[in-house]
């Protein structure tokens, strides 16, 4: 399951890297191969909507690093 | 007649931004084919067609226990934190009697439940508050995870060791030393001062593959250079670094008057860069290797918290590693650990292509690997399963051994 899943993940981040020159970027600890299923629903809507992925843009006040979480 | 120019020595072609056109150029000097040979026009298996969602995914279908009729409170040391019983549930069923005697010494930390990923806050609430998912398939690995972090911080706090060392979730200084000298003896972790001295006393002037150009002028110090670094630029540096010694080596020798002090320098720098080229491949060899052993030996199958716990021992890795097999990762496309945090975490580095340094100090980067790998090895040690943690053990004994007389001293720190 998992290896699958990371390969799926692996073909839509070749896509975003390929669409906009860099890897998508995410917060926080990254598993793909379990969380797989969001970055790729992630992915495909930056793909849609022409804008990357970058967490950093769109994430919560409290998990930007300027107010440190581990 | 076809005239062929040099399009990178052209007026203004440095400044052009077009990733994807330098993609495809990359790609197809790399070769898709993956054999090295240059095949343009080839086009990759898959195309472009969006990758589907699937929902559910196929893993073991995630369904909350029934943890509403209390059995679970009649454990030996049960947990009763006072929040959502759920969690109370997970570390009744999955911890052991050792891990809940400790929570219970200590006031309760609130637990908040998440529906994506966890998080620990230091600074919401009087110790802190944990933050995890509530119904995703790492609910066990993520929460005693959490409450890795939220435990060092409260006993920190509780032995004066956040104080004393200045830093947040502090009592985890005390196995810092250990999972360096682990570290060091895996291959992990080696002397890198190469690379900075030589930056520091030459600068760095190149594009990487004709891509960007690429600047660091003389003096610059570590943590300036860093500062300056995407995700996958330590390791282009590197692969240029190699280069460059080897050419400064030949430009000293071939000077009209030779200086013997120059030679001198030029070979010893030209020794260290190549020690540590082979010190950064042979990391790489050692971690494949320990990917694929962990996987052998734990067996997941469809098991999603057993997943967790391989990855959570590829992000000790990456801590370790200070990012920097990740980094590699991104510039070559070698896959190698399959979770972690992204290049900048564990590092003074960029951590995205815009975004700056999370750290700006060699402290906060340790700091970072220091609570993480502590936090990993909480939830791997409290786990009553312990598969995991006792193929930690032998991978990395002395950070084990100290840890678990940590642990055990905890029981005595004041309240």
């Amino acid at each position: 399951m998992s290896k699958e899943l990371l390969n799926r993940y692996r073909e839509a981040e070749r896509q975003h890297k390929e669409k906009f020159g860099d890897a998508p970027v995410f917060i926080g600890m990254f598993m793909p191969g379990l969380d797989g299923e969001e970055y790729i629903s992630q992915i495909n809507k930056a793909l849609k909507s022409g804008v990357p992925v970058n967490e950093y843009d769109t994430a919560p006040r409290e998990l930007l690093n300027k107010n440190i979480n581990w | 007649m076809r005239k062929c120019i040099n399009l990178e020595d052209q007026p203004g072609f440095q400044q052009i931004y077009a990733p994807q056109m330098q993609q495809a150029i990359d790609r197809g000097l790399q070769g898709h084919s993956g054999t090295g040979v240059v095949d343009w026009g080839y086009i990759p298996p898959g195309g472009t067609k969006p990758v589907k969602p699937r929902n559910p995914p196929k893993v073991d279908k995630v369904e909350l226990p029934d943890y509403k009729n209390g059995k679970h409170y009649n454990v030996k040391n049960a947990v009763k934190l006072g929040g959502d019983d759920y969690f109370d549930y997970l570390f009744n069923m999955h911890g052991t009697p050792e891990m809940r005697a400790l929570i219970n010494k200590f006031p309760p930390i609130p637990i908040i439940g998440e529906r994506k990923r966890g998080y620990f806050q230091p600074v919401e609430g009087e110790y802190g508050t944990v933050h995890t998912p509530k119904g995703s398939n790492h609910d066990i690995g993520t929460l005693f995870h959490e409450y890795g972090h939220a435990l060092d911080h409260m006993m920190g706090i509780k032995t004066g060791l956040n104080d004393s060392q200045r830093t947040s979730l502090g009592y985890s200084t005390l196995v810092m030393p250990q999972f360096i000298e682990d570290g060091v003896d895996l291959g992990l972790v080696f002397d890198d001062s190469a690379y900075w001295e030589y930056i520091e006393a030459n600068g760095i002037d190149t594009t990487f593959g004709g891509r960007k150009v690429f600047k660091i002028t003389k003096g610059t110090d570590r943590q300036q250079t860093e500062e300056k670094m995407k995700p996958g630029d330590h390791w282009r540096v590197m692969e240029y670094l190699l280069g460059k010694v080897k050419t400064d080596l030949q430009d000293v020798n071939n000077a009209k008057n030779p200086d013997p002090v120059k030679i001198k320098r030029a070979k010893e720098m030209k020794a260290r860069i190549e020690k540590l080229y082979d010190a950064h491949m042979n990391r790489v060899k050692v971690t494949k290797n320990l990917v694929k052993q962990l996987e052998k030996d734990l067996q997941p199958g469809t098991n999603a918290e057993l997943y967790y716990q391989i990855y959570s021992v590829h992000d000790i890795i990456d801590g370790l590693s200070g990012n920097e097999i990740f980094d590699y990762s991104v510039a070559t496309n070698d896959h190698i650990l399959d979770a972690g945090h992204f290049p900048g975490y564990f590092s003074m580095r960029k951590q995205s292509y815009k975004e700056g340094p999370r750290n700006y100090s060699m402290k906060g980067a340790q700091a970072a690997t220091r609570v993480e790998v502590f936090a990993q090895f909480y939830q791997f040690y409290n786990n009553q399963n312990k598969k995991a943690y006792t193929l930690l053990a032998k991978v990395m004994p002395k950070s084990a051994k100290q840890f678990e007389k940590i642990m055990k001293d905890s029981y005595n720190i004041k309240v």
